[in-house]
This record gives structure tokens, sequence and C-alpha cells, in this order.
């Protein structure tokens, strides 16, 4: 029975790999003093998710981590009601600016390896998505419901 | 054509004359390059990035809210012109503007009247290297422990931040100020007074370092400048929680008296008002404190390199002598209400700000531009469009109803490349270097380079409201 089940384990694992860690882009990033954290690249908004967000095969990611359904409702124009609370000053990201104002999230700062700095918008369940990806998010729902 | 659009043409069209003028001029101020021809149409490729290049040791850097990007501007800038090419912190930059009486995130706020009517608004990044110079000396990224902390410890370091530094500098001077008169004949007693001051910044501080010495000692492992670092953070910030300031001092009276609340309370008090503005907090600040006992008695700006970067004085960078930073503000006439006449102002100065950007890029300065930010997502976004339609954000013409995280920006121009593109005109693009991380450009595709952007002149030429440039005095011959 025990040797099933480790099989089992193995041929999960070996999927697991094959769909998403194998084949999937990835980086890490230091925060602070912490460990630290993987991210990987999430093709539908293009931007880099925390890795554990795509643990399990055959998991929606979204229904795994609060970012993913917070970008989904930024897409669908959920935060347009609120967009009067952007104001830019002095060239802030527009990317933390979203994250901190519409979303209501905060804003980690990381390294990576070679000390490049990457903020990333971090959600109540800790999962975070690169900063950089929410214009672009935003700024396409806006000009679908202005289209409309 | 009515009389009341005649002189405005013509002031317009000399506008843009004088400023191609400065432009030249400036250009002819230094050794002109062999290969100088912005004419030609051949294929070349410049990276100031690129292997040996003067910012190819440049990390991206990711300003988050802070606002600072004149300051992440300018330290490339300097980066590209300081022997051996070290990258140089954007936060002492910052506060140094800051601490200067600048503000990098209000227009135009230390222009003359006539000056404000005549330009657009920009120019912090030039006043962040002037307010270095003035300094004389900046710190090395490497030595300014804060920026290397990436403000994970510190999500009240955003918005405002170093503006709130600044103030915080302020009041430090203004307490030091009412104790310490000037030509005060109760000298005496002020030295007393202010002997209590100290003493009350003491206790708070020995309270913060003891709790800090209290996390450091479970820490297992390295205790590198970070993990130190974080310790008084999380210290400062468990005592100066927004939450103190709602209950009130008297909460802690375990720590302070009510003699030292009192001698505080006007520090703790522009506190209070910076963070309702959003601005640092006040944990944040009191590390500051904790690593700097004595700042009080220090200058505002003497205090911060120390506060910020302790080995800065060891690691301190020199700006070259005789370098000039200059700012080219487009006239606001550029805009025109009269098309004609635009046209003709928009090609003069398309084709000065060219020469004068490829001419500084062939000799490996980077070079500065403020802009609409919103052209670097769009690159068909014409700032002038929105003026002329009083479009919210109107006065520089960076907002529109589609970009409402956009404003006004300072970026970096670290590269060119010329081409001809299919129809056979002559193609410039520029390689911009952000503040903004690796991944903000990534819908641009090929054209985004790990946060860098190849941008078109055009696009450029009809967002930029100033660049900035860095000049050197050649010697005086023999």
């Amino acid at each position: 029975m025990k040797v099933w089940i480790g099989f089992l384990a193995l041929f999960q694992a070996f999927v697991a790999a094959s769909v998403y860690g194998a084949t999937a882009e990835s980086v890490f990033y230091r925060f602070g003093t912490d460990q630290g954290q993987r991210f990987q690249l999430d093709s539908d908004f293009q931007a880099w998710v925390s890795a554990v967000c795509f643990a399990d095969p055959g998991v929606k990611p979204a229904s795994k981590c609060k970012i993913l359904s917070q970008m989904q409702d930024l897409q669908s124009g959920k935060y347009q009601k609120d967009l009067g609370k952007l104001r830019s000053v002095g060239g802030q990201n527009p990317g933390s600016l979203i994250c901190t104002e519409l979303l209501g999230n905060s804003v980690m700062s990381g390294r990576d390896s070679k000390g490049n700095e990457q903020t990333f918008c971090r959600s109540e369940d800790g999962s975070s998505i690169s900063s950089g990806s929410l214009d672009s998010i935003l700024r396409r729902s806006i000009k679908k419901s202005k289209s409309h | 054509m009515g009389l009341s659009g005649t002189p405005t043409k013509y002031i317009g069209i000399l506008s843009a004359l004088i400023w191609v003028g400065m432009l030249s001029f400036a250009t002819a101020d230094e050794a002109a390059p062999a290969n100088a021809s912005t004419q030609t149409c051949e294929e070349e490729t410049v990276r100031l990035d690129a292997s040996g290049g003067t910012v190819a040791s440049a990390e991206m850097q990711d300003q988050d809210g802070l606002g600072v990007c004149y300051a992440n501007t300018a330290s490339l800038m300097l980066q590209s012109v300081i022997p051996g090419h070290p990258a140089v912190s954007y936060l002492d930059l910052a506060i140094g503007t800051s601490a200067s009486g600048v503000s990098g995130t209000a227009f135009v706020k230390s222009a003359k009247e006539k000056d404000k009517s005549l330009y657009f608004e920009g120019g912090f990044v030039c006043d962040a290297i002037q307010a270095a110079q003035k300094k004389g000396r900046i710190c090395s990224r490497k030595s300014v422990s804060i920026e290397r902390l990436g403000y994970v410890y510190s999500p009240l370091l955003q918005k405002k931040g170093t503006d709130a530094l600044g103030e915080w500098a302020d009041a430090l001077a203004s307490i030091r100020g009412q104790f310490f008169p000037p030509g005060s004949a109760e000298k005496e007693a002020s030295v007393k007074q202010w002997a209590q001051v100290k003493q009350s910044f003491k206790k708070l501080t020995d309270y913060i370092e003891s709790e800090a010495q209290k996390r450091l000692s479970k820490v297992s492992g390295v205790q590198t400048d970070e993990v130190i670092g974080a310790a008084y953070l999380e210290a400062a910030e468990k005592l100066f929680s927004k939450k103190f300031w709602l209950l009130g001092p008297k909460k802690y009276e375990s720590v302070l008296t009510e003699q030292d609340v009192c001698y505080l309370d006007p520090i703790l008090k522009s506190f209070e008002e910076i963070s309702k503005q959003g601005g640092i907090g006040h944990g944040q600040a009191m590390a500051i404190l904790v690593q700097m006992r004595e700042s009080i008695d220090l200058s505002p700006q003497e205090f911060f390199e120390r506060a910020f970067a302790p080995t800065c004085e060891k690691d301190a960078l020199k700006i070259p002598e005789g370098t000039t930073c200059m700012d080219y503000f487009v006239p606001k006439s550029f805009l025109g209400k009269d098309k004609s006449s635009s046209a003709e102002e928009f090609r003069l100065v398309k084709d000065a700000y060219r020469d004068q950007a490829l001419g500084q890029l062939r000799k490996g300065k980077a070079v500065g531009i403020s802009l609409c930010s919103a052209a670097l997502a769009d690159f068909s976004y014409d700032r002038f469009e929105h003026i002329e339609s009083g479009a919210e954000g109107s006065r520089s013409g960076c907002s529109s109803a589609y970009y409402p995280a956009h404003g006004a920006h300072a970026v970096t121009m670290i590269g060119y490349r010329k081409s001809r593109a299919a129809d056979g005109s002559c193609k410039t693009e520029y390689l911009i270097q952000n503040s903004w991380g690796k991944d903000w450009c990534r819908e641009k595709g090929a054209l985004c380079d790990g946060g860098k952007l190849w941008i078109p002149d055009d696009t450029l030429a009809k967002n930029t409201f100033d660049l900035s440039v860095l000049h050197q005095q050649q010697k005086a011959g023999p």
C-alpha cells in the first residue's frame, strides 16, 4: 500500500513539474531579511505571480490565491468607480499606486540576486504579483469599458 | 489671422529659436566627437548599459510610491560621469533635494513667476544634482542602509516619504532654534532646557534600542546590516505605531514622563501631521533616530547623511569638478494654438533636442528627461492634445481618463539606435531606463528589455517638457 501511495505521490510531482514547474519561467526575489520568494510567469497577466499559486496542477490559480482573483476583478472593471483615488505625484510607479489605492494591498520591494529592485503587490493572504503589470491591466479594462 | 494671434505666433517661434540656440551653444561648449553628425541615416546603436558602458553596472530601480523619479534619473546621470561609474544612491539624492528646500513632488515650486508662465513643469533632476553638489559629496548606493532594505519594513515610507523626512529635519532644526535663539539673553537657561530635550530623546532611543537587542538575541545566523536594521525598525514601529497617536502619549507613560512628552511634543506633532498625509511612519523616523543618538546636535543635512548612510563618509563619491547640470525646458509656445507655427516649432525643437541628446549619449553621458509617463505606455500619446482639450491634468497634459495612474515623470535616456524604416525614412529610437522595476513594459514585447524601453523620438518630442544634461567645462588652455 505504502509503495503505491509513494508511487502516486511521485507521479503527481512529475505531472506538477511538467505542467507548472519545469516548463515555467521563474524568478527569485529577496525581501529584506526574509528568505525570499519564488515567482512564476503568469501568461494571462504577463506578470510574475507567487509560485505557490501554481502549486496544484489542475487547480485554477484564482481559486487559490487572492491576488489572482483581484486581478480578475481589476480586469473586469470592478475598481473603475474608484479611479479618482489615483493621483500620480513625482513619477510614482503606477502599479504601486493601483496596488495601494485601488486594491487596498501593500507593496513589497524585493531584490534579485543582481541587486535589481522589483516591487510586488501583496494581497492579504500573502500572494503577490509584480506591480508593473497592474497598470496595463487597468488600462485595458478602461479602454474596454469606454469602447462599449 | 486676427491681430491677437500674430504676436503669439512670433513669440512662439522666437521662444523656440532661443531654445534651439541655447541647446546648440551648450553642445558647442564641449568638444564634439568625431562622428557627431546626426543628419545621416546610417544604422547605429549606442547603449551606455552595454558591457564597458558608463551605466553597465547600474541596477534596475523601483521607486515604488516614493515619487522620487527625479532622484532616480539624477543617480544614473551621475553614475555615467563619475570616474569608475559606481552606483549612486537615489535615496540620498532625494533626501538632499528635499532638505535643500526643493520638493520633487511639487511642480516648479522654486521657479520664478516669469519662468512659470513661459515653460512647462519639470526641472527637478538638475535640482537634485545641484543639491548634491552643494553638499559636496554623495553616497554610493551600497552605503545607504534603508535603500538596501528596500522599504520592506517601512510600508509607510511610501508617498511623500522624502518630503516627510525633510519636514522632520526642519522640525528638528526648529526645536533646536527654540532653545538656542540667535543672540538669546537667556542662553544659560536654554542650555539647561536643551539638555533635558536631549535626555528625553535618549530615553526614547534607549527603549527602542533595548527592544531591538531583544529581537536580535533571538536571531539565529549572521546579523547582517539588514537584519540589524530590520530589528530596529520593528522595535521602533512597535512603539510609534499609529495607535500611539490615537490613544495619546499617556499610554506610554512607562517609557516617557510628562516632561519628556512635553519636550518631544513638537517633533512628535510633526510626525502626526506627516502620518495624516500618508507620509513616513513614526517608527521609521524613530529608527533613524536610534542610529543617530546625537543627531539632534547636527544640521539637517548632516543628520540625514549619518542617519541613512553611516558609511557614506568613508565611501563618499564626488561629482567631477566643472560639472554643470542644465535644464532645457520646452517652451510653452511650442504648443501654440496656431497649428502652422506649432509644426515649425515642433521640427526645430525636436531636431535640436535630438542633436543634444545624441551628442551627450555618444560621450557616454546619460540624459534626463521630464515627460508625461502616459507616453511610455502609449506611443501615440500627445500631451498637447490633452492640454488643448482641457482634460484633467491639463496643466501639463500628463493625465487623461485612460491613464489615471500616470502623470509628470522623469526617466533616463541611456542609448539610441538609428535605422531606416520600411518607408525609407530615417528612424531614431531612444533607450529609456525607468524607475518602475523590471517588468513594467512587458506589454511592449521586444521593445522592452528588462525594464528598459525603446521609444520613438517622435513620441518623446510630443511629450517632453524638459531635458536635463550634464556639461563639463573645458579646462582653460596654457
